[in-house]
């Protein structure tokens, strides 16, 4: 096949079906509408990890998990699915926990060039002291 | 029988196929709902299809160069007969086979081989989800015992093109199952879901291209169970749509883990050559460590497909 027709197919290929899938709504982010939820999820990727404490974002978009072996679960939307991390002070790059009037915003960095910095905002104001654990830690910070 | 074969490039011509299929697929997956797609996942996963086309031109070459270096040595001169292609195909899906499991146990091959599993997604936009990296793994060497028997490289790219269009097809949720005797000998969307799954039971099982015997012959075959739901995937899933992080990412990981410090030979030679997962500390988990927790946890599992006979794994 010639390389021109081909890169016109290819070009043409593309762009046709990811504009058809967005005009479908397909590219809406997928959220997380109970603690049960958080819990069950994190669960397919870790079933040997005990759940204790489970905190849903305000959005649905992420959830935190305290997990029996002292670290820390992390769960959030990624398109129609979700990422799940166990989270120790060692992958921790940075954490930022503000505490505002409306609720608690987290602003998490891991070590991890595959995962983008997360923004949480919980109502629960016991996520700061979920997250001491990691933050307390000198890799935490 | 030494000058170079022209043989058409069949992925190539494959494209516009490509192309109807992966958008009959979600015409499907609109009004009938057999199958799911999220944009930027599609996007992604073309954009690595289309980089594995470059990619193919721009430095394929040195695999097709050093096999015809062997091909000098051949011991066979079987022609370009019919019989030739079919005995050819069915050889180097036998080679896929091999090459396919080093991928998957091996780490040096897998940081090529992991971007076609990181989508969470199991569609046929998933199948072009292609290695850019495949040629630097150098496991095209696999493919010397052919060329020595008298394969011209050129026809081994010609029959591994059909193996590749052949493997497109399978990856779709749309079809459930097929007549027996077919699913008996050939790779299957059934088969291959199973391959992309992550559930401890699917973990490195039907590495199959186009025939599914050479699983069932070598021990790696594990029917889809309709009780277990596939979970696909990567055991520890990518959060980036970013196609230059999911081409790399693997290679950049195990560059890191090889030169951490504190370690002995013997460590950093195992984070390049290791199964997947493995690691000094025991931090990580390979697919051996998953399935023998699994039939810890649920020992009434224990020897079914897929899963260790014993709970001492």
């Amino acid at each position: 096949m010639p390389l021109d027709i081909l890169i016109i197919l290819v070009v043409i290929g593309i762009g046709g079906v990811v504009l058809l899938t967005w005009a479908l709504g397909w590219a809406r982010p997928t959220r997380l509408v109970s603690t049960e939820e958080v819990k069950n999820q994190f669960r397919l990727d870790h079933p040997e990890l005990e759940i204790g404490k489970v905190m849903l974002s305000t959005d649905g978009l992420a959830g935190l998990l305290e997990l029996s072996d002292n670290a820390i679960g992390l769960i959030f939307s990624f398109g129609d699915k979700f990422v799940t991390r166990r989270l120790t002070p060692q992958i921790v790059k940075s954490i930022e926990v503000d505490d505002q009037a409306q609720g608690t915003q987290v602003l998490m960095r891991l070590a991890d060039f595959t995962t983008p910095k997360i923004h949480m905002s919980f109502s629960d104001r016991d996520v700061k002291s979920l997250l001491n654990s990691l933050t307390n830690s000198e890799a935490g910070q | 029988m030494d000058v170079m074969h022209k043989f058409p490039n069949v992925t190539q011509m494959a494209v516009p196929l490509f192309i109807g299929l992966v958008l009959l697929e979600v015409a499907l997956a609109r009004f009938k709902g057999t199958a799911r797609y999220e944009t930027r996942d599609t996007l992604a996963s073309l954009i690595m299809g289309a980089g594995s086309i470059i990619s193919g031109m721009l430095v394929g070459f040195i695999g097709f160069r050093s096999l015809l270096y062997f091909y000098q040595f051949r011991i066979f001169e079987p022609g370009l007969a019919a019989w030739v292609f079919v005995l050819c195909f069915v050889l180097d899906d036998l080679r896929y086979y091999w090459f396919h499991r080093i991928a998957h146990r091996v780490r040096w091959v897998w940081a090529s081989h992991v971007n076609h599993h990181t989508s969470q997604h199991y569609n046929l936009s998933t199948a072009l989800r292609q290695t850019w990296t495949g040629v630097f793994t150098g496991i095209f060497m696999l493919n010397v015992p052919l060329v020595l028997l008298g394969f011209h490289p050129a026809m081994l790219v010609f029959v591994n093109g059909f193996n590749l269009v052949y493997q497109f097809w399978i990856h779709t949720e749309t079809i459930k199952r097929l007549p027996a005797p077919f699913e008996a000998i050939f790779n299957t969307p059934s088969h291959h879901r199973v391959h992309h799954g992550i559930n401890a039971k699917y973990l490195d099982a039907n590495y199959a291209g186009t025939l599914i015997i050479w699983d069932r012959m070598f021990g790696t075959f594990v029917p889809e169970d309709d009780l277990v739901p596939v979970k696909y995937g990567i055991i520890r899933n990518l959060a980036t749509f970013n196609p230059l992080k999911i081409a790399f990412h693997e290679w950049i990981n195990m560059l890191a883990d090889f030169l951490r410090p504190g370690l002995s030979i013997n460590q950093r030679l195992a984070y390049l050559f290791a199964p997947p997962g493995w690691s000094h500390d025991r931090s990580r988990r390979t697919s051996d460590m998953i399935k023998a927790d699994h039939v810890r946890r649920y020992p009434q599992e224990t020897g079914h497909p897929g899963l260790p006979s014993s709970i001492d794994g």
